[in-house]
């Protein structure tokens, strides 16, 4: 008698691993960071030269990507299908989140491309420029304000140039901004309105940039950065006085971007590229050091100055604790976080949440009722759904379909549902007894979908019968392509349950309860609608090689006829009956 | 007010850098050649093997900070391995509407690797999802529920599936002996 472990050791030992597997390893390290650094770059380049963050979600991409080498798309059924940078359906909105993550709302529906970079600290304005238009040379960008609720939307400049980056000055009378409208760009102030507009960077027609203005917190004095204008790139931190007097380098670094200034004005924290990354760096004014903090970019000061709200590498955004430098992830998805005056709140712009979708009337976290669903990727891309069931209990499921290679939410809601815990950064992710968002690491890059979720027991059926209902996406159109088979209900196996070491309780736990999916070892031919495909082996849950069959279908020849909807299992070459477990 | 300036500094404990990458690279050589046979077992094909090991590695290697404090970054390891595979296979299947033939896989590469073992031909019957629950308990060892986990299913269905293939794979040996 061999032993089983025997016999696989002895198995495994035929495959010698590779030599070169450490050296591969590096590389494939060295690949990856080659590839976050120029992400990083175009962010830079992005905001600065082309259009003014038309592409402010590439380092999202870099260190994510998603199935189908997408950007983080999620699509509304309503809407014909996913946004991509530069299409001109992409879009980003500017959203709110309460530090802890208890509370989350989208302030703005607009179709162009709205980024804060300020809040005042009087009223709780927020800041912000919108880009109109669908590439670098065709883009403008004008300043904006509203109020915190997304409401009161106010222009305040209108030049054909680029205007951007909008900051408050401490008493919120007055707003730096960086315009293009002289040549280069060079930093203006005007007053909160929009009137009065005064350019105060009028250096030597050195063809540089003056960008990214940040007041120091007594309002007398406002540093910003200077750099090349082509390629875009960021440059050295200056400061100069408020009226533009007095301007002089304060730290002699080439690549720093996006300055800004601590409320207790002894620090300015920035972005760095440091050693081809981009970091955090924090100039403590009084001695000159530079603490660097790591991964990250666009950083923004707590009212407190205790903390720095950061984009992440990830594409998310994180709160650096300066007491310990440590990290608390808060968003999933999102960019360019600032903070609310009472430190209650981080105002970010994402995309991800809004592509293809201009209908916000609805919040993006609204319960789901039920019937419907939200969806949304995990941190590794991961799509799921949160449903609620009829006896008003929710549920995270994963969603697990061919067409989330494709982004194409639709298709797959509703379809090829499995129960999953998930062990992502949005495990955790907490729902009321209303189907609110409580808690959780993020809940960016959720989006409310309409789709019917089939509740209840599965339904029984046999061969020949019609089934009462299928799920639906939105639309009401029947999922269509390969199909999937539920992990859970791989073993549903009347004939062997005694040998497949099931207990009935283990097989009544197993049975589907979400959508109607049916699963039966062996081949496998679904009908959902129209369509039918006869899987020959699946991984998984996914049918790994199959065709779809169509035409009259005799049974015994693998054939069936497909009229309507309809489920039909084959097993072994044989007609069998769906066989419900318990 | 003139701050003195400073160049920027690298990040401050070169040390601790260095000592996690050394205990990076000891945990890699540690494990490697098991993962890597495993996975060849797994998934059939040792190019799949080795570029699914170097996928778990990598990850690893990103969150060693935090990976390396944990009680079990073996189980770890299998788990971000096991994840990988699966995302590969769900990668295999967007191509999968354009498949015309209906006839088992015939990518599986044990086809092209070594067909001498009895025990490699016989997990050439099983499906991918059953090869790695099998070799998950029968080979490393795991429990149902360690490897339910890696898997992201039940510790029910990982029995299910086991036991499934180990009757194949008794079959199959039976037959061959």
């Amino acid at each position: 008698v061999i032993d089983e472990r025997e016999l696989f050791e002895r198995a495994a030992g035929r495959f010698d691993p590779p030599t070169d597997a450490w050296d591969r390893l590096h590389r494939r390290r060295d690949r990856k960071r080659r590839n976050q650094r120029v992400a990083a770059g175009a962010l830079s380049l992005a905001l600065v030269a082309a259009g003014l963050g038309v592409v402010i979600s590439v380092l999202r991409d870099a260190d994510r990507p998603l199935p189908g080498g997408g950007s983080n798309q999620v699509v509304r059924p309503e809407i014909v299908g996913p946004c991509f940078e530069g299409d001109p359906c992409f879009d980003t909105d500017i959203y709110r989140i309460r530090v802890d993550g208890s509370e989350f709302a989208r302030l703005g529906t607009d179709p162009a491309r709205d980024i804060a970079f300020s809040v005042s600290a009087d009223d709780a304005r927020i800041a912000f420029h919108r880009v109109e238009g669908d590439s670098a040379s065709t883009s403008t960008a004008d300043i904006y304000t509203m109020t915190f609720d997304g409401t009161d939307v106010r222009r305040l400049t209108d030049d054909p140039a680029i205007d951007g980056f909008p900051a408050f000055s401490p008493d919120g009378t007055q707003i730096a901004f960086a315009s293009g409208r002289a040549g280069t760009f060079d930093i203006f102030v005007m007053n909160a309105d929009g009137t009065d507009v005064v350019r105060v960077t009028e250096f030597q027609n050195d063809g540089l940039d003056d960008l990214h203005p940040t007041w120091s917190p007594d309002g007398t004095r406002i540093a910003f950065i200077r750099g090349l204008a082509p390629p875009g790139k960021a440059g050295r931190l200056w400061v100069m006085d408020a009226d533009g007097s007095d301007g002089h380098v304060l730290l002699d670094e080439p690549l720093v971007g996006f300055p800004a200034w601590s409320p207790d004005g002894t620090r300015i924290a920035f972005q760095m590229e440091l050693a081809s990354e981009t970091r955090i760096g924090v100039l403590e004014l009084a001695t000159g050091n530079v603490l660097d903090l790591g991964p990250g970019a666009l950083p923004r000061w707590s009212p407190d100055s205790s903390r720095l709200a950061i984009s992440d590498v990830g594409g998310g955004i994180e709160i650096i604790d300066l007491a310990d430098e440590s990290r608390t992830f808060i968003a999933g998805s999102g960019d360019a976080p600032v903070w609310s005056p009472d430190g209650r709140w981080i105002v970010f712009n994402d995309a991800g949440l809004t592509a293809g979708g201009k209908d916000a009337a609805k919040p993006v976290l609204q319960a789901p009722s039920p019937g419907e669903a939200i969806a949304g990727f995990t941190e590794s891309g991961i799509p799921f759904l949160v449903v609620r069931h009829s006896d008003g209990t929710l549920t995270a499921v994963e969603a697990v379909s061919p067409h989330l290679a494709t982004g194409d939410v639709r298709k797959l809601l509703g379809w090829c549902v499995s129960s999953r815990t998930f062990d992502d950064k949005f495990h955790g992710a907490r729902f009321d007894e209303f189907g609110r968002y409580v808690s959780g690491p993020s809940p960016s890059g959720l989006v409310p979908l309409s789709v019917e979720v089939v509740t209840g027991e599965p339904p029984t059926f046999r061969l020949g019968d019609r089934l009462p209902a299928l799920p639906r996406d939105g639309s009401g159109q029947m999922p269509t392509g390969p199909l999937c088979m539920d992990l859970e209900a791989t073993p549903l196996v009347a004939p062997d349950i005694a040998e497949s070491g099931l207990t009935p309780e283990e097989l009544a736990a197993s049975s589907p309860t979400i959508g109607s999916r049916w699963s039966i070892e062996g081949t496998l031919l679904v009908s959902p609608g129209g369509e039918a495909w006869l899987c020959a082996s699946y991984v998984d849950d996914i049918c790994e090689a199959g065709a779809p069959v169509t035409g009259p279908i005799v049974e015994g020849e693998d054939e069936l006829v497909v009229e309507g909807t309809w489920f039909v299992i084959v097993q072994d070459g044989q007609l069998v009956d769906p066989i419900r477990a318990a | 007010m003139h701050a003195s300036l400073r160049a920027v500094a690298e990040p401050h404990d070169e040390g601790a850098v260095a000592d996690q990458r050394a205990s990076f690279e000891d945990f890699f050589h540690a494990e490697h050649a098991r993962l890597f046979r495993a996975l060849c077992l797994v998934t059939g094909s040792r190019q799949e093997a080795e570029e699914v090991a170097q996928e778990a590695f990598l990850k690893l290697w990103e969150r060693w900070d935090r990976v390396s404090g944990l009680e079990d970054s073996t189980a770890y390891l299998y788990r971000t391995a096991m994840n990988a595979f699966r995302s590969r296979y769900r990668s295999k299947m967007r191509a999968l509407k354009r498949a015309v033939v209906v006839a088992p896989a015939t990518d599986d590469a044990f086809a092209a690797i070594e067909d001498r073992d009895i025990v490699i031909r016989a997990l050439r019957e099983l499906i991918p999802q059953q090869r790695a629950a099998i070799v998950l308990t029968a080979l490393l060892g795991y429990s149902s529920e360690e490897a339910g986990q890696m898997l992201g299913i039940k510790a029910s269905t990982v029995r299910a599936l086991s036991t499934r293939a180990r009757t194949t794979m008794r079959e199959r040996v039976g037959e061959a002996t």
